[in-house]
């Protein structure tokens, strides 16, 4: 029933032979993944993602706690594990430059155990499905970054594992070349994968997840569907478009604790709130006495992002 | 079926390996080059130093034979090692360079066969540049050697190979643990030369450094390849001195493996494995 389980996992990273300065990644996650689910694990720089992810490769060893992936212990399984998941851990490194796509993935075909029959099918197959076809014979040092983690997706589907592991699969891609990708992890979820992708871009996390888990701390602050999630912070977000002097619209801002962004020359209030009437009184009261024009006014639910910063205290 | 599984892996490292070096022409130039270019500077030193004597000066040290034929020898098993150190050696440190271990690691396939796979590379790649090195060095300087038992020079060279090989097995271990093996590997060589005594008698050195030169496996395979293709030994007069390579070559090779296993396991509780 489910893909990956973890149950109170902990990792504390030593560093420096002298100092032996402690670093808490993971203080007790834990977390249900649904199989054929894509799972989006959102938070910042150093929350714990990669860790997470690692641990689930069986990369690293937990301090505590303990995880199944495909019904196999990451720690006392590793060999099993491995042969059901595949990782794509993301940069420009974690390939032969030197060799060609196909021999790259010829070579990584080989470590998985693969037949030469079948993993000359499975490589034309991959090829096509990350849409290299043409390249797959040019060295990998003259391919596009975009291409690159295109190369790192079909290598991660090589042992058509159950499970995939995307560790920020689209960072540095430019948009193009992240949507495609976004595509290609669509096309992944629907083959009826399991898909754990950790990601720093919201609006990706909203559009391909079935749910999504929010970490902060090494510790899993809000979890569900993104609707769910975005429920959890409560409230709505009012946008009141403002015109007139710039600093009256900033103290105005600062009064009522909302956030001012001037786009155009047009200023937008913007706050998470609970009450929008009331909000929005204030705001057109505060406007009124100091000279400010109001040009619209929205109330919408929040994004994912909104909520992500309004739960992690991020960008605060 | 596993067996199978592992001689696909070993294959596929080296091959993979192989198609990598020959992107790198240089190197592989470098490689063919410097074996001729030391033993032709130790030539002409040892001609220069020690005259038209220089094979009566090295008979009084243990070693009737021709002294260029002897200097050869040396320096080939020599740049056999250092090419090893480098392939064999550094097989899972290069695999960091790339950005490639967590995924190597990641894979199910067997440590030891990845291992063996660059090993396997490594002692190819270095195996003809080493002999048209000492062809192109005999055709320079009229070496002259006395062969007279060929199955004992055979297997001399193919044992001292395997003891330059365990070594390097034995040093991947060692460099796994660290991350400045580059300059360890190239500070390991100068060593290596002197304890081994590929360039001059080891009788000339002081006991207690001797031993140190006859706890290193390649000593063994040069005195016996230097035996049996100088001085006409015949298998049963190096037989000792290959038992004792084979027996140092295996602890050598399983201490390495060993030690790649333990590093792994240290890594993956630290979060050390992408580290560089």
């Amino acid at each position: 029933m489910y893909a990956i389980e973890a149950e109170g996992l902990e990792k504390e990273y030593k560093m420096g032979l002298i100092s032996k300065r402690r670093v808490k990644a993971l203080r007790g996650v834990s977390l249900r993944i649904r199989r054929g689910t894509l799972y989006s694990l959102l938070g910042p720089n150093g929350a714990g993602k990669t860790t997470l992810v690692k641990i689930l490769a069986t990369l690293l060893i937990p301090d505590a706690g303990w995880a199944r992936v495909a019904g196999f212990d990451v720690a006392r399984e590793a060999v099993e594990v491995r042969k059901r998941v595949g990782v794509v851990l993301g940069g420009e490194r974690a390939l032969y430059w030197r060799l060609t796509g196909w021999s790259n993935l010829w070579f990584f075909s080989q470590l998985y155990g693969i037949p030469p029959g079948e993993a000359r099918r499975r490589i034309r197959e991959l090829i096509e499905l990350v849409g290299l076809q043409g390249w797959e014979h040019v060295r990998v040092e003259n391919y596009s970054k975009g291409m690159k983690q295109r190369l790192h997706i079909a290598r991660g589907l090589l042992n058509d594992p159950e499970v995939l592991l995307l560790d920020e699969p689209t960072i540095g891609l430019d948009p193009a070349a992240a949507k495609e990708v976004r595509g290609l992890i669509r096309r992944i979820v629907a083959e009826g994968r399991t898909v754990l992708l950790t990601t720093h871009y919201m609006a990706e996390a909203e559009e391909l997840s079935d749910r999504v888990g929010i970490i902060s701390g090494g510790r899993i602050i809000a979890e569900g569907s993104p609707g769910e999630v975005k429920k959890i912070i409560g409230g709505r977000m009012v946008v009141v478009s403002l015109t007139g002097h710039p600093r009256e619209a900033s103290m105005l801002a600062t009064l009522l604790g909302a956030r001012a962004r001037s786009i155009d020359g047009v200023i937008a209030i913007e706050a998470m709130v609970e009450d929008e009437e009331e909000f929005i009184d204030k705001v057109l009261g505060e406007a009124l006495r100091r000279g400010l024009r109001v040009r619209k006014v929205e109330v919408r639910e929040p994004s994912l992002e909104e909520a992500f910063i309004r739960l992690t205290g991020e960008g605060q | 079926m596993n067996i199978v599984y592992h001689v696909r892996v070993i294959k596929a490292v080296a091959v993979r390996d192989f198609k990598i070096r020959i992107t790198y022409i240089p190197w592989i130039m470098n490689s063919l080059l410097q074996p001729i270019a030391w033993t032709l500077i130790l030539v002409y030193a040892y001609r220069s130093i020690m005259g038209p004597g220089s094979r009566e000066i090295l008979t009084a040290h243990g070693w009737a034979g021709d002294p260029v034929g002897f200097l050869v020898l040396g320096q080939v098993l020599l740049s056999l090692f250092n090419a090893l150190n480098w392939r064999a050696g550094m097989a899972i440190q290069r695999e960091r360079w790339y950005g490639t271990l967590e995924l190597i690691l990641q894979a199910p396939a067997s440590r030891i066969a990845v291992l063996a796979g660059s090993s396997l590379f490594g002692l190819v790649d270095a195996g003809w540049a080493s002999f048209l090195s000492a062809l192109a060095v005999i055709a320079l300087t009229n070496a002259t050697f006395n062969i007279v038992d060929p199955l004992a020079a055979a297997t001399s060279v193919a044992l001292a190979a395997v003891g330059a090989l365990s070594m390097g097995v034995g040093l991947a271990g060692l460099y796994v643990l660290t991350r400045s093996a580059g300059p360890i590997a190239i500070a390991i060589q100068h060593p290596t030369r002197f304890f081994t005594g590929s360039s001059f008698p080891l009788a000339i050195l002081p006991a207690v450094l001797q031993y140190v030169g006859y706890a290193i496996p390649l000593t063994y395979g040069l005195e016996a390849v230097r035996m049996t293709m100088l001085q006409g030994a015949g298998l049963s007069d190096v037989e000792p001195l290959l038992y004792r390579l084979l027996i140092l070559s295996l602890a050598s090779s399983m201490l390495g493996v060993a030690m790649v296993r333990w590093a792994e396991e240290v890594a993956r509780r630290n979060g050390w494995l992408h580290t560089f």
